[in-house]
This record gives C-alpha cells, structure tokens and sequence, in this order.
C-alpha cells in the first residue's frame, strides 16, 4: 500500500506554511514497511495530517493518494472496507464510547472481524496493565488508562499503515515500554507501517524516517 | 455484535424519546382505525338501502266521521284502479289486514303478553325477503317480519318502564318460538311464530300472505275486504304529480322516510369531521414521531460517526438501526391492534345497547388503512434515517 500527499495544503494552514516542510506544499510518499515520524510544534497540523490520511477531511488544496486513488473520490464503502482491513487509528482525543466499558469498547471493535479472538485481546489487556479497570465505563477511567485501552484496540485489527495521532503524551512511563513493544511486535508480524506524530519525541520507538511537517 | 450496539444507542435519553414517540403514534394509529371503522359501519347502518327501489305506504285520512260511524278508512276497488294507472306508479301492493284476534303468551325473551295483529304484503313489495320466509298449511313455524320501530318502542318504552331487559335485534332472531293463540268465527288454532327479520319500512307486524289468506279463510271472518293501506313502488317519491295527488285525494304518507334520509345525512357529516380530524391526528403523530425519531439519531450522532471511524460501513448501521426501528413500530402495531379490538368490542356494545345494530368485527378496510399507515411511517423513516446516515459518514 502506497499513500502520496501531493502539494497538499490544508485550508487553515494556507498562507502559513514554512518552506522547509517535508510534507505540506510538496510530494512526499508513504511507503507500507516503512516507519515513519512526523514531528512538529502545536498547531502545525499533525491532526490534521493523520485526518486527511484517514478520509476524515476534505478542507486541502492538492490531493491525497491512496494506492492511486484520489482520497476525495473514494465512496463511503471503499473508506470502510480501507479502515477495517488496511488502516487503523489512535486519535489524539482517544475517541472511545464513553458511556461504555473498557471491554466493551474493544468488543465494538473486535465484532468486525470474526479472526479475532478473546484471548489474544485479554493478553494483550493484561500487557498494558488494564485488565483491573477492564468492566469500568471508560468515563471513569484515567487518561492514560483511556489511552491504553486505545492502543489496544488500534491493535485488533489488521493493518498495513497504523496511524498514531501524538497519542503518548499523558502515557504512564512504565506502560510505554510495555506498549512500544506491543505495538512494534504488531506493526512488524503484518510488516506494516507505523506512522506516529509527535512534538519531536520518540517514545523509545524506531523509525526509518523522521519529516518535519512545519 | 448487536448487544454493544444497543449499549451505544440506548440511552435512557432515547428510551424517553422512543416511549414518547410510541405513545403518539399508538394514540393516532388507533384514532385513524377507529373513525375509519366506525365511519363504514355508521355509513352502512344508515344507508342500508341507498340500491333499493323506492316504496311508498299510502292510507286514507282517518277523521272524526270514521270513529263515529264504524266506517273503515279504506280503498274502493275503483280508488285502486285509478291509483295503478298513475304515471309515477310503477306497482302497488295491497294490504291484507287478519280478521281474526291474535294473542301471544309471551317467553322468556320477549316476555310480554298481548293481543296482536297482523298484515301481510306481496312477497316483492318487502325489498329484502328473510331467509325461512314463507308458509304452508304443515308447517312448525309462522315467520313474523317485524317492523324495527316496533322494537325501539320496546326497548325504549316498554321494557324502560317496566324494568325488562332491552333486547337486540340479533337476541329477537335467536329466541325460540311464541306460542300464539289465534281464535275466530270459526275456531281456535294455538300457532309458533317466529321473528325472522325486521323492515324499516313497513310499520307492521308482517307474515307471508298464504299464511293470512289461509287463517282468514279458516279462522277468521272470511270476508272480502277492501285494503287500508297500500304499498307502492314510485319511480321519484319526490315528483310533484306525485304530492298533487295525494293531497287531490286526501291520501296520507308516511314521511319518516325522507327524515331518516335527513339523519343519516347528518350522522354521516358527523363521521366524515370525525375521520377529518382522525386523519388530522395521525398527520400530526407522525410528524411527532419523524421529529423524535430525528432527535434519537442527531444524539447519537458522534456514536454514530465514531463507528464510521472505526471502519463501521453505513450499510450495516442502517440495517441494525432499521431491524429495530421495525422491531419497535412491530410492537407498538400489535398493543394497538389489542387497543383497538378493546375499544371496538367497548364501541360496539355501547351501540347495541343503544339499540343500534352495529356488526362485530373488523372492516377489511381499517386493516388496509392501518397497513398504509405503518408502511408510510416506517418508509419516510427509513429514508430519513439514510439520509442522516449518510450525512455523518
């Protein structure tokens, strides 16, 4: 799988963007195996930028590739089918269900592939240390506890590019050493991509290629 | 995969919005097949013979000079010949009066005593002939045709004051034979008589002419008469030839056919305001339900997109959303077929009660009704449950 942001500008960042951007305003391609990090200051766009990945926003001037697929043109259909099998997310704000358990918010997930099974996900819960907090509404969960159970459950499905939106910011330094493992184990048994935005940090992950977004 | 998404989508908020919606589309979908149910059978009760030619009884005037010299108010044969050449007559019928007295035991049904009379009329002349009219020397049974005014004096006359149960017109058909005591000139026979119809437009009591001529010859007088009454088939009851003569010849007419005429003209105006406003209400529970059911998907839009997010297609959404929707409308469908048979079985005696015959049973057409109302319901929905799916995905 192949995405490429041709000379995309986004629509709040028009008229603002630096010249040494590796991404806005220029080609760049995104190449499935190969990890990437996309680091900038706040509000630069890197919400943004995985959004755009995602099919979420259309606000941009250029035009996005996935696989030679203007991202603008591909139906609703083709965006679920992308989402269930090739792409999956951490959004900077988490978006769980709030209303809902820890467990449950894997299970919504977890329900769309009939491969899955309950004890890899319980492995996994236990791994990043939730399991105690797993039949808790997510709304009385702390932050990073609410992070976690994200990570866990962009690791549910199958994926060649994983999309994390700066999601390690509030993570319990314990837990991050426990999660990178699991992620990377993860990203490397599908050899797929890890595509993470951050302030500059790296969390202890490794990544074949670092762009400045602005 | 369906109890996280109930999870999502019910909130006690939407539980409180769906109960709501329930409620206004259960109240307008019984209104709407209770007036549709109501106004058919009104409709019907009141034009009964809206197909049937018209009939007209005649009499002569009875005055003062009638009671004072015993002289019978009655048709010379020359007075009839005249009457059937008329243009506007298309046939006439002629009253046989019983000369012989009549007196009937009562039973447990109809439990009066009385002396009778009877009147017999050509078997064409009675519009709707009852099963097991007719008569012959041998058998069980005298059919009786009895007028339904008689009935309503019973029941809001007789049996009122003297504290009898009042009797429909179905309880009449159903109850067992009179005895009845027929004595004259010529003897005494003890015969069963049984109702077997009504006719709202002979004021009589009515049994086949063979029985009348064969008692009249047997038991009564067996004289010839000349007939009181006459019936006859106009071709309009209201052309003017047709008042001048009556008045010419000093005839008198039953009127109360045209204002019954009159009252079910109004009954029916009353039915139609009443299924106006059914169709009102069922507009407006409608709406009441579109907009709830709006309510129930914009709060539950950022559920809705997260699972678009999360690789959710609109399709399956739309299919759990619609199951349920059906599953709920279903539901409330079927409480309110109960409803209705309820408030119909209520309706419907509290009419029978009042002495107004109306049949048990539910009107294919509210059935129809009630389907087109729920496909409607269901289908604009749907469309605006796509719509909203789509506008978040």
């Amino acid at each position: 799988m192949l995405i490429t942001y041709h000379h995309i500008t986004p629509a709040p960042l028009a008229g603002v963007i630096h010249s040494q951007s590796d991404i806005w305003d220029t080609e760049v391609t995104f190449q499935e195996g190969t990890s990437y990090l996309v680091y900038a200051p706040s509000g630069k766009g890197k919400s943004t930028f995985t959004h755009i990945m995602y099919g979420l926003r259309n606000d941009f001037v250029g035009s996005a590739t996935v696989d030679g697929q203007d991202t603008r043109k591909i139906t609703r259909q083709t965006w679920a089918a992308l989402r269930q099998e090739k792409m999956s997310i951490v959004f900077q704000d988490l978006r769980l269900f709030l209303h809902l358990t820890a467990w449950e918010n894997l299970q919504v997930k977890a329900q769309l592939y009939s491969q899955v099974k309950e004890d890899d996900l319980l492995a996994m819960v236990e791994r990043l240390g939730v399991q105690h907090v797993l039949h808790k509404q997510a709304q009385f969960l702390s932050y990073g506890e609410r992070q976690r159970v994200a990570i866990i459950r962009s690791l549910i499905q199958p994926f060649s590019f994983l999309l994390f939106d700066d999601p390690f910011s509030h993570l319990d330094v314990t837990y991050l050493e426990k999660a990178a493992t699991l992620i990377w184990e993860k990203v490397k048994a599908q050899q797929a991509s890890l595509l993470m935005t951050s302030l500059g940090h790296e969390y202890g992950l490794q990544f074949d290629q670092k762009l400045l977004l602005g | 995969m369906n109890s996280t998404l109930h999870k999502i989508f019910r909130s006690k908020q939407t539980r409180g919005q769906f109960l709501f919606a329930g409620v206004g589309f259960l109240l307008g979908l019984l209104m709407l097949l209770l007036s549709t149910q109501l106004y058919i059978q009104v409709n019907r009760l009141f034009n009964p013979e809206t197909n049937f030619p018209d009939f007209i009884i005649v009499s002569k005037k009875v005055s003062a000079a009638n009671t004072f010299f015993m002289a019978r108010a009655e048709f010379t044969p020359e007075q009839l010949e005249d009457l059937s050449k008329q243009t506007f007559v298309k046939q006439i019928g002629l009253f046989k009066a019983n000369q012989f007295a009549a007196w009937s035991y009562g039973n447990e049904v109809i439990p009066i005593k009385t002396e009778l009379f009877f009147e017999s009329v050509p078997d064409e002349m009675l519009g709707e002939i009852p099963r097991k009219w007719g008569w012959e020397e041998g058998d069980d049974f005298v059919p009786v045709v009895m007028s339904q005014d008689f009935l309503n004096l019973y029941n809001f006359g007789y049996a009122l004051a003297k504290g009898l149960p009042q009797i429909s017109k179905s309880t009449v058909m159903l109850a067992p034979a009179l005895r009845v005591k027929i004595y004259g000139p010529q003897g005494r026979i003890y015969v069963n008589m049984k109702i077997v119809g009504f006719n709202e437009r002979i004021p009589s009591m009515l049994v086949p002419e063979s029985f009348m001529d064969w008692a009249n010859q047997n038991i009564g007088a067996a004289r010839e008469e000349n007939p009181a009454r006459v019936i006859m088939q106009v071709t309009n009851p209201a052309a003017p030839d047709l008042l001048e003569y009556i008045e010419a010849e000093g005839l008198q007419v039953n009127k109360d056919k045209l204002q019954a005429s009159k009252a079910g003209g109004m009954v029916k105006v009353a039915m139609t305001v009443i299924g106006i406003i059914g169709v009102f209400f069922v507009l407006l529970s409608l709406v009441i339900f579109t907009m709830n059911f709006k309510v129930v998907l914009a709060e539950a839009k950022d559920e809705i997109r997260l699972l678009l997010q999360l690789g959710y297609t609109t399709q399956m959404l739309g299919k759990y959303l619609i199951t349920n929707f059906v599953k709920f409308i279903s539901g409330v469908a079927l409480l309110t077929s109960g409803l209705l048979a309820l408030a119909l079985w209520q309706v419907q005696t509290f009419f029978v009660e009042s002495g107004l015959e109306l049949e048990g049973g539910i009107e294919p057409a509210v059935i129809v009704v009630g389907l087109i109302f729920i496909t409607v319901c269901v289908g604009i929905n749907v469309w605006s449950m796509q719509r909203t799916l789509h506008r978040y995905g």
